[in-house]
């Protein structure tokens, strides 16, 4: 197995850090050695399709290309880090925007809007050299609007749509995410896995899918060979309120909490999990995911230790 | 105590504030022991803004959607003035309005700020007068700046109908610059254009902040208080192709009021002089700590500024 670290642990959208800073140059270029200090040698990142203005985040081709000159540039910069690889990048297709509200959005829409956006992503991804890319399966069921009572329909159109990028994706393998807010979410996963192309892998999202109620270490034998990646991210969340069903769930109208927590500040059984995925087999990527965080180069040796504390890793 | 003439906000720079309130704030704190907890709601934000002694505050256009949490701008409103507090107004971009065929569109996203100022009970809509200069073709040709006179116009007039005062805000990256910023200033209709002094933005560009307030306090209806050590930079660096407000090194341009070289006293004399009565904004962007620059600016305005003119 091979550990990555996501950049997803900054924050761009809330307040810490500011978007300011996270706009600035030192920021990046401090990160990188931060998490090449943490021991974490590959890293995974956000795809943004539409760049920030205003931003040295890499998370796009334009950015890459104005702010560190490129691929080669930016691969450079990162190995001074301390940091070998680009292992991933991800990203979370949108109902509405270009595709129209979401109580008018057709299936089709959606469906066009992920895929066309996923062969941008793999573009980048083979750009940097990426082994894996994460697609979410669905934005917040909230979002979806008409879209839910057709989810027949887009779920046959995302299977032939998934058969159709890996016919393009290459070496890079992709992975789909089952968020607990998701059209997806938990279990539910597995029955649509068994009708989608085999090139096709889960992405086992640790937390995700215990909020959704379902046990980690059970969902990652069932998912057992079609694993493509892991998202090695932590919780203490309980969604007894169905926060999933609300707009914005990240942020539950229960009551003020920090769904994700920095990996091993949850209550995730990270040793059974890795148990289990040895046990499977499993060769690929582990990515350690922050969301979340609230300081970040803590959160990276908070990580670092956890790892640490597992035999198998 | 006699009535004061300035109403000081400061600048929503917060940006996004997911909860309302956080009913269960002990137990949130208590998940991390962080001061992260104390960043989250508008609550908070709008009792730090009260306690540090201001009487508003001004939003960014790209607050709205979070602001929808509270179900509508009204509800907002009305929340923010339980308070105690007031909404002076809002911030915005023109956009490529120098450009004939652009005008149109950019004349109609203004109208939706004003519709969002008007609603939220503000008195004013700061705009930046375009594109970044570098970035968009400056300088501006004798067409661009008919242009922009006409668009600022037309946006102006459609805010004065609304109760909202629209004031150019210029920024010392903005494609009207230096060599036509009075220029156009003076050929805008002064019933519908009125200017947002923001002093260290026009410092940067190369005016002298209080010969510039002099001169044009008749237009001038509001400010945006903010502190600079890079006053009259030079147009290498106003007109870098890259955006140059977002220096790589972590630069800053701003500071708080007090904390830069500014002529503060000397600007507040003159406000004095010609009895500006409104709204003045502290903005502190590029602060990696808002709380503590509110509470500094709050401390310079009230144990320096307040002597000179309240």
């Amino acid at each position: 197995m091979k550990i990555a670290f996501s950049l997803d642990t900054v924050n761009r959208s809330y307040q810490e850090p500011n978007l300011n800073r996270t706009a600035l140059k030192f920021y990046w270029d401090e990160l990188f050695k931060l998490v090449g200090a943490g021991g974490f040698d590959a890293i995974e990142m956000p795809f943004s399709a539409m760049p920030k203005v205003r931003s040295w985040d890499p998370f796009s081709k334009a950015q890459l290309e104005a702010r560190y000159g490129g691929a080669e540039p930016f691969a450079k910069q990162l190995k001074e880090a301390g940091i070998s690889k680009v292992a991933g990048l991800f990203f979370t297709p949108s109902v509405g925007g270009p595709f129209g509200s979401a109580s008018v959005a057709s299936a089709d829409g959606f469906v066009g809007g992920m895929k066309n956006t996923a062969e941008k992503l793999l573009a980048y991804a083979e750009e940097l050299g990426c082994e894996y890319v994460i697609i979410s399966a669905s934005p917040e069921v909230s979002s979806m609007g008409g879209l839910l009572e057709k989810e027949e329909e887009v779920l046959d159109k995302l299977a032939a749509a998934y058969s159709e990028l890996a016919d393009k994706a290459g070496n890079i393998k992709i992975c789909i995410r089952n968020e607990f807010w998701g059209i997806l979410r938990g279990d539910k996963m597995h029955d649509f896995m068994a009708k989608v192309d085999e090139r096709i892998g889960y992405c086992v999202d640790l937390a995700h899918v215990k909020i959704a109620g379902s046990d980690p270490v059970e969902f990652i034998r069932r998912a057992g060979s079609r694993i493509g990646c892991v998202s090695l991210t932590d919780t203490c969340f309980e969604d007894k309120a169905e926060c999933w069903k609300q707009p914005n769930p990240l942020f539950p109208v229960t009551g003020a909490t920090q769904i994700f927590r920095d990996l091993g500040q949850g209550g995730i059984d990270l040793k059974g999990v890795f148990a289990a995925l040895k046990e499977a087999g499993f060769d690929g990527w582990a990515t350690v995911s922050n969301r979340q965080s609230k300081q970040v180069s803590r959160g990276i040796l908070r990580a670092r230790y956890a790892l640490n504390a597992l035999e198998e890793v | 105590m006699a009535e004061k003439n300035i109403k000081y906000s400061f600048m929503n720079h917060w940006k996004t504030l997911p909860y309302k309130e956080i009913p269960n704030f002990r137990d949130f704190y208590y998940e991390d022991k962080t001061n992260y907890a104390y960043y989250q709601s508008w609550e908070q934000i709008l009792n730090y803004t009260l306690g540090c002694g201001f009487e508003g505050i001004e939003i960014w256009p790209m607050a709205a959607p979070y602001i929808e949490t509270f179900g509508s701008l009204k509800d907002f409103k009305d929340y923010v003035n339980s308070k105690g507090l007031g909404i002076s107004g809002s911030f915005c971009g023109m956009g490529p309005g120098h450009i004939k065929e652009n005008i149109p569109a950019c004349v109609e996203s203004v109208k939706k700020t004003v519709d969002l100022v008007a609603a939220v009970g503000g008195r004013h809509l700061n705009i930046c007068p375009g594109v970044n200069y570098g970035e968009g073709g400056g300088p501006l040709t004798e067409d661009g700046i008919r242009n922009t006179i006409d668009c600022l116009n037309e946006m102006g007039r459609y805010a004065e109908d609304h109760g909202v005062l629209m004031g150019i805000h210029n920024e010392f990256f903005c494609i009207m610059n230096k060599d036509n910023h009075k220029r156009i200033i003076e050929a805008t209709d002064p019933k519908y254009v009125h200017y947002c002094l923001d002093t260290a933005q026009v410092s940067i560009i190369g005016e002298d902040l209080c010969t510039f307030y002099d001169d044009y306090h008749d237009r001038i209806v509001t400010f945006h208080l903010k502190d600079t050590a890079s006053p009259k930079m030079p147009d290498e660096v106003r007109y870098a192709a890259s955006n140059p407000e977002i220096q790589d090194d972590g630069w800053r341009w701003f500071w708080e009021p007090g904390l830069g070289v500014l002529d503060f006293p000397g600007l507040f004399k003159l406000m004095k002089k010609h009895g500006f009565k409104g709204w003045a904004t502290v903005e502190t962007d590029g602060s990696p700590d808002l709380l503590a620059s509110m509470a500094h600016s709050s401390y310079y305005i009230h144990t320096v500024l307040d002597k000179i003119y309240r």
